[in-house]
Order: C-alpha cells, then structure tokens, then sequence
C-alpha cells in the first residue's frame, strides 16, 4: 500500500483514479471479449451435438456421406420420421418408458414422503447416523447390483414383468427421495402440524392437506430427476426385459444398431426421440432441479 | 400373561404413535432390493450358476476369484478402467473448475451458458454413446473427421486404432459428465462470502492470489465431495462403451463394468445367452470393494464436515 500511494500521489493534483493508464482499460475489454468467446465456444460443444442429430435426421440420405458438415438440409425429407413412428417399433417403446419412468417415480414418491415425514417429525436415538446412511449408500451404483437382483427377480418370477421393472426403479430411488424430502418437511414449521392435531386431523390428514400442498416444488422436483433417471436407463432395463414388447427407448434403440449400425437417419431420429422430451423439461425447468443435483453438498 | 397383555399394547400403540411405521415400508423394501443384493453377492459369487440353471448350481469356493484374476482380459480391463479414471477425473475437474468460475462471473447471460452446460446431463449414457458413435464415425459421413479435413487436419481413426478408441471414450465421457462437476463446484462457489473477496480486493489481491488463497481453500471440502462422485461415476462407466465402442478394437476399451456386463447378459445385452452370473458376481464384488474405498471417504467427509461445525 505505502509503495504504491508514494509512486502514484505526489505528481497528479487529480485523483489517481481518474488518471488510469489506458492499457489496463484495454486489457479489460479485452478479457471481457475472451470470457464471451470461451462461454459461447462451449456453449457450442455442448449443444452442436443435438443441433447434428436433428440435421442427419432431415437430411436426404446421399447428403449423409456427401456433405457431411452441411448443417441446414438442401430439402427437408421427412422419410426416416414416418419410418420409425410407422414401420419400427419405437412408438411402443416411447409408451413403455414413459409408463416405467412415471410408475416408478410414483411409487418413489410414496414410499419417501412417507419416511421423510417420519424422519423429520419425530426424534429417536441414531437418527443423525440413519440419515447418513441414507445419503452415503446412494453412492454404489445400480451396475454393482444388477447380477444379485437378475437372481433374486428370477425366483421372485418377476423376470421379464413391468412390474418388476416398476418396483426395482420405484424401491432404487428411496434412500435418495426420503433424504431430499426429509429437508422439504424440515421446512414446513411443526406449528401447522399442532394446530391441524387440535383440529382433529390424523397424521395422514396432516400430511395430506397441510404439509404436501406446502411442499409441491420439492415433490415436483423430485419426480422429474427421477423419471429422468428412470427414462435414461439401460442397464437394469435390459438385465430384467427380454420381451420385446416390453423394451424402453433405451433398450429398443440400442438393438436398432443391430448389424446396419450406420443407418445414420434411422439412429438420428430414434435417438432425438429418446433425447428431446427430457432435454426440454431439463432446460426449463432448471432452476427447480439445480438442488436435487447438488444434493450431498447441500447442508443439512 | 394377563399382567403382560397392556404392557405389550402400550408398546405396540408407543410404536404405532413414533416414527417407524412411516419409515419402515420405504426402508424395509429398500434393504430388501438395494442392500440385500450386495451380500448375496458374496455367495453368488462362490457358485457356479449361470442364466440356463438357476436352481441346479455348486458352491465352487474361490474358483470365480482364482479365474478372474488368472483372466488376462479381466486384468487388463481392471487395468484400462483405472488408467482412464485417474486421467478423466483431474482433467474433468480442472474444467469443471474453470466453466463454474466462468458462469459465476457477472456476464451477460450466464444462466444461458450454465443450462447449456449441462444438457449432457439430461441424456442417457447409452443415447450419448450413441450420439458420439454417428459424430465420430470414421466413414464419409463422420462429421468430425470432416470437419478437421475442411481444416487442414489429417482424419483421426476414433474407433479403429485401440488408442483412439481409448480417446474416444475418454473424450465422450468428459463431455457427457462435466456438467455435473461444474454445477456442483459452482454450488460451491456461490456459498462464499462476497465481502470477503471485496475486502481482498481492497487489500490488493489479484484473481489469481483470490483464487488460489481464498476460493480454492473454502472449496476443499465439496472440491473432495466432488472428486468422489467423479470416482465413483467414471469406474462405472459401462453403458457408453456399449454404443459407442463395445469393448474395442481387440478388447481395447474392456471396462470391469462392461465385462461384467456382458458377461452375466450375453454380447447384445438383452440377447438371452448362457451367462455366467456365478463370474459376473465375482467381478462385482471386486467392483463394489473399489467403490467401498469411495464410500467409506465420503463418510469420512460427512463427519468430518459435521465436527467443523
């Protein structure tokens, strides 16, 4: 500090401030254009993907290997559109996901509510070392299971039913959905929970009508991460399925790779299929899901 | 016994009134399907069942360990799963660093930027395995390749050399999963006190002093947080080798979670063919003791974050 008030105030009257030399000003501007630069460059990488995929699905199909970097097509050729929706079986897949995710992430939903209201309302000895237990075993992947669960589901006969599918996707998000909830009802004030008793409310009432209502961007950021979870997977979708009606997005997409593996129009489209809806619900509604997936940072 | 009876209702109505019959059902279902698996595990393991004989199978002992680890593919694949780990995880989360101190800058529009960002989150693995497979594609209608010879480059064999499809898979993953990274630092990020960076500032520090002495030290327990999640994430990794290399060239790109894989389900996953669960479980044990490492440092995490305050 002493150095730098002695270089700078004795020559100027004026305040040092106004006096700046122009170079640091230039810098300025200068890095302020490189950060826009790298922002939008990344923004780029991130999103061309997607922007392709849409391209190769319109394209003619010479225009595939003949112009492969031409990103708007020269005619829009809507062949590969009616060929997955009519001709492939994708459209019974799009249903069948949307059946398993939804179920599932109800089913979740549930149980979570349930538990997270136990957890939140009432006191008892290890509790605090439950809840870790609860956030820290969401750590060992659903893969490290998948073998064990293929067994157990075999002699439970429910290999190859939707229910087992539904139930192993609705019970996997439990120890996350009771951690998540459990800091919604924490926020609900107890007072609700005493005036509703007085009123003669039973517990269930309570946490039907007082503190559900007062909760719903929590419930309803819970449900989407996990249909998405459930929408995005393969791997014990495939381990429990192998009827081919039965097939989600994933697993029907991935046998359309079959031996023609470069049908790039055919996996273009059934590929956006699987990638739009979620994307778009994802972007915009963001903001609601930003806490559920920093969820093991968050301070409880 | 007379004496007993309200005794015992009195317990059961001091149950019924408390907390457990709300958390039980949840938990007792998760412990059933989501703990449970995990031991039993241990015995498939020491059998030799497979997908045709589920009821008829021997205990075998060791015999699954003592193969795997005679099993040159299944060391290699050990061997390849850590290589690529322990390059993807410092790279991912010195990016990851650097996109969450960009969006936590005052620019214009940054919330555009942070959502574009993690897109990639949003999209299945298998699907992003997919995607990457058509844009790298080494054929005519590769884009990539196209794009580097519209700019001077040579092409790039992304699939067909084993250590470009080792790149290939490295440089997939990152762009699929950074974003998550970032989203959680940047969580982090915006936890700091505002006044004290000002007061650094006034003080003279410069970015870089700010970032190195206050940001980075405040950041070391979620900067730990995140490393774990990272681990844990990219051992995993299993269904984008499925799409987008399965495993080549030569057993190139064999992932422990993608060996296993393939071998309880069979080549073309949902294709019913003998599979050896017996051996798949036996490399799931060795997976789930690597992962334990990982959940054991986070527990370490936890509590010790808890005791600072």
């Amino acid at each position: 500090m002493t150095a730098q008030m002695t270089s700078f105030s004795p020559a100027s009257s004026s305040p040092a401030v106004l006096k700046r030399p122009l170079a640091p000003r230039v810098m300025r501007v200068v890095n302020r254009v490189l950060l826009y630069i790298i922002a939008i460059a990344f923004t780029i990488i991130f999103v061309f993907p997607i922007i392709w995929l849409i391209s190769a699905s319109l394209k003619p199909n010479v225009e595939i290997y003949q112009e492969p970097l031409r990103l708007i097509p020269s005619e829009i050729d809507l062949t590969t559109y009616d060929k997955v929706f009519n001709v492939t079986p994708v459209l019974r897949y799009l249903v069948n996901s949307f059946f398993y995710s939804f179920t599932g992430s109800i089913i979740t939903l549930f149980f979570s509510i349930l538990a997270a209201y136990g957890l939140s309302r009432h006191v008892f000895t290890g509790k605090k070392h439950f809840l870790t237990f609860l956030l820290v075993i969401q750590v060992v992947p659903q893969l490290v299971r998948l073998v064990p669960l293929y067994i157990m589901m075999s002699s439970l006969g429910l290999i190859n039913t939707q229910f087992g599918l539904i139930l192993l996707y609705g019970v996997g998000g439990i120890a996350y959905g009771t951690w998540f909830l459990k800091g919604y009802f924490d926020s609900v004030p107890k007072d609700l929970d005493e005036a509703a008793w007085i009123d003669g409310a039973s517990k269930f009432q309570t946490i039907w009508r007082i503190i559900i209502p007062t909760i719903i961007p929590g419930l309803v950021a819970l449900l989407i991460l996990q249909f998405i979870g459930h929408w995005n997977d393969f791997a014990v979708a495939a381990m429990m399925l192998r009827i081919p009606e039965y097939r989600p997005l994933t697993v029907g997409i991935y046998t359309l790779i079959g031996p023609d593996e470069t049908d790039f129009r055919l996996l273009s489209t059934a590929a956006l299929v699987n990638i739009v809806p979620v994307v778009l619900v994802f972007s915009f509604l963001q903001r609601y899901l930003i806490s559920g997936l920093t969820a093991g940072a968050v301070k409880r | 016994m007379a004496i007993a009876q309200p005794h015992s209702t009195r317990r059961l109505e001091a149950f019924l009134g408390g907390p457990w019959p709300f958390i039980l059902p949840g938990i007792l279902l998760y412990l059933a399907l989501s703990i449970y698996p995990i031991f039993y595990q241990f015995y498939i393991a020491m059998t030799d069942i497979q997908v045709t004989s589920l009821v008829n199978f021997d205990f075998v002992g060791l015999a699954n360990y003592r193969f795997i680890f005679t099993d040159s593919r299944f060391i290699e694949a050990l061997q390849f799963t850590f290589v690529f780990v322990f390059i993807t995880v410092p790279v991912q989360y010195v990016i990851a660093f650097s996109l969450a101190l960009l969006v936590d800058q005052k620019l214009k529009g940054r919330l555009f930027y942070r959502v574009t960002y993690i897109i990639p989150l949003a999209i299945s693995s298998l699907i992003v395995g997919l995607m990457w497979r058509l844009l790298l594609h080494e054929s005519a209608a590769g884009f990539v390749n196209a794009l580097l010879e519209l700019l001077g480059f040579e092409t790039f064999r992304f699939f067909s050399t084993p250590n470009g499809a080792r790149f290939s898979v490295f440089l997939v993953n990152i762009w699929s999963s950074v974003g998550s990274t970032m989203i959680f630092l940047l969580g982090g990020l915006q936890t700091i006190d505002q006044e004290l960076l000002e007061a650094a500032t006034v003080d003279g520090a410069n970015t870089f002093q700010r970032f190195f002495l206050i940001k980075l030290p405040l950041m070391r327990t979620i900067s730990g947080l995140a490393l774990i999640f990272m681990f844990v994430g990219t051992f995993g990794i299993f269904e984008k080798i499925l799409a987008l290399t399965f495993g080549g060239p030569a057993n190139a790109t064999f992932t422990v979670g993608f060996y296993m894989f393939t071998t309880a389900f069979g080549a073309r996953g949902a294709a019913a063919t003998a599979g050896l669960l017996g051996r798949a479980a036996s490399m799931g044990v060795v997976m789930f003791f690597v992962i334990l490492i990982f959940v054991v440092l986070y527990l370490w995490l936890v509590m010790f974050e808890r005791d600072e305050r």
